[in-house]
C-alpha cells in the first residue's frame, strides 16, 4: 500500500471551524459530525465564531433548521439547511420525506438531500447551494445514538444503511430536473437498518414489510424522475 | 420513545452533554497500530468532534481534550488500525 499516498479524506480543507471546546454534542453525535463538514464548506458564520453552537429547533416540525448565507460570489438569499434527527417523527411515515418535494414545489432554486456519512457529498451539494441563483434547502440526515438507540461508534454506518437500503436516497434537484447522486445498484435489505436501531423494537414483521414496500415505492417514483430529467440538472 | 420527546436530541442550551459520559466505554481513547495504518484519514474525516489530528510522518493521532471515546474511527478503519484503549 506504500505506493498510494493521496487519499480522498487528506484532499479536505485543514480548517476546523467547530473545534468544540465548550460542546454540547453526544458521543458520536451525527449532528456534529455534519456541522463540521458543513462549516468546512461555507466557513463559519460571523455570528457564531465566538462560540460553536447547535442550530435551533425548527418552529414547525421536527429537526433543526439551519439558515446559512451563501457567502462570497453568491447572491442574497438563504441556504436552508434541515438538520434532520428524526427525532420526533412518526414511524410509519419513513419512508416519505415531504421537505424537498415540498421545497421543488415552492420553487426553490436548488434543493437535495445529504447525509452525514457521506460527507464529500454533502460539501459538494453546498457548494453546488452555494452557486444556485435563487434560495436553496438541503435536508441532512443525522444520526442519533441517543435518540434511535444504537451504540455511539455505528452513527456512521447507521448512516451508511440508511442510504444503501433506499430508505433515505442521496438526490438533488434544480426546477423539478432531478439527479440521484449516490447510486445503490443491490440494495441493502431494510431489516438491517431497522434491526439495528432500539426505536424501532416495537414494530412488528408485517409492519416492516410494509415499511419496505413503501421505500421501494418511494424510490421507483425518484427513479423514474430522475430519469427523466438527468439531463437537465446542470449547475 | 421518540414522540414522548419533543425536542429530540437537539440540545438548546449549552453544557447539556456534561452528564452524559465520555462514551459507552468510559474513558477509552484510540490507539493507532502504525504498522497496519495505511495513513488514509478516513479516522480523521469521520470524527465528529475534530479530535483527530495529523502528526508526524503523515500518521493520526488523537487530542485527549476533545475525544468522547465513540468509537467510530475504530469502527470505520479498513484495516483495523485503531483499537480503543483504557486511558491510564
Amino acid at each position: 500500500m506504500d505506493r498510494y499516498t493521496i487519499y480522498a479524506p487528506l484532499t479536505l480543507g485543514k480548517r476546523e471551524f467547530c473545534i468544540p471546546n465548550p460542546n454540547e454534542a453526544c458521543p458520536g453525535c451525527g449532528i456534529a459530525l455534519a456541522l463540521r463538514h458543513i462549516y468546512k464548506a461555507v466557513g463559519l458564520p460571523q455570528e457564531l465564531k465566538a462560540k460553536w453552537r447547535f442550530p435551533e429547533k425548527s418552529k414547525n416540525g421536527r429537526g433543526a433548521l439551519l439558515t446559512l448565507s451563501k457567502g462570497r460570489g453568491g447572491d442574497e438569499s438563504p441556504i436552508e439547511m434541515l438538520i434532520d434527527n428524526e427525532a420526533d417523527l412518526a414511524l410509519t411515515s419513513l419512508a416519505l420525506k415531504p421537505e424537498p418535494a415540498a421545497k421543488v414545489a415552492e420553487g426553490y432554486a436548488y434543493v437535495a438531500t445529504a447525509c452525514s456519512s457521506y460527507p464529500f457529498d454533502l460539501i459538494e451539494k453546498v457548494k453546488r447551494a452555494q452557486k444556485a441563483k435563487g434560495p436553496a434547502f438541503i435536508q441532512v440526515l443525522t444520526p442519533c445514538p441517543v435518540e434511535w438507540g444504537f451504540s455511539p461508534d455505528l452513527t456512521v454506518k447507521i448512516g451508511l444503511w440508511a442510504v444503501e437500503s433506499r430508505l433515505f436516497p442521496l438526490y438533488d434537484a434544480a426546477k423539478d430536473a432531478y439527479r440521484i447522486t449516490v447510486n445503490t445498484l443491490s440494495p441493502r435489505p431494510i431489516t438491517d437498518y431497522i434491526k439495528a436501531q432500539e426505536r424501532f423494537k416495537g414494530l412488528s414483521e408485517s409492519e416492516i414489510e410494509k415499511l419496505g414496500n413503501n421505500v421501494k415505492e418511494a424510490y421507483r417514483r425518484l427513479a423514474e424522475l430522475s430519469q427523466r430529467s438527468e439531463a437537465e440538472v446542470n449547475l | 420513545m421518540a414522540s414522548e420527546n419533543p425536542v429530540g436530541c437537539v440540545l438548546l442550551k449549552e453544557g447539556r452533554a456534561k452528564p452524559f459520559p465520555r462514551g459507552t466505554k468510559p474513558k477509552a481513547l484510540p490507539e493507532w497500530d502504525r504498522d497496519r495504518c495505511i495513513k488514509c484519514g478516513i479516522c480523521y474525516l469521520f470524527c465528529p468532534d475534530a479530535a483527530i489530528t495529523k502528526v508526524d510522518e503523515g500518521y493520526f493521532d488523537v487530542t485527549r481534550e476533545y475525544c468522547k471515546g465513540c468509537g467510530i474511527c475504530q469502527q470505520e478503519c479498513w484495516f483495523g488500525a485503531i483499537s480503543m484503549a483504557e486511558e491510564v
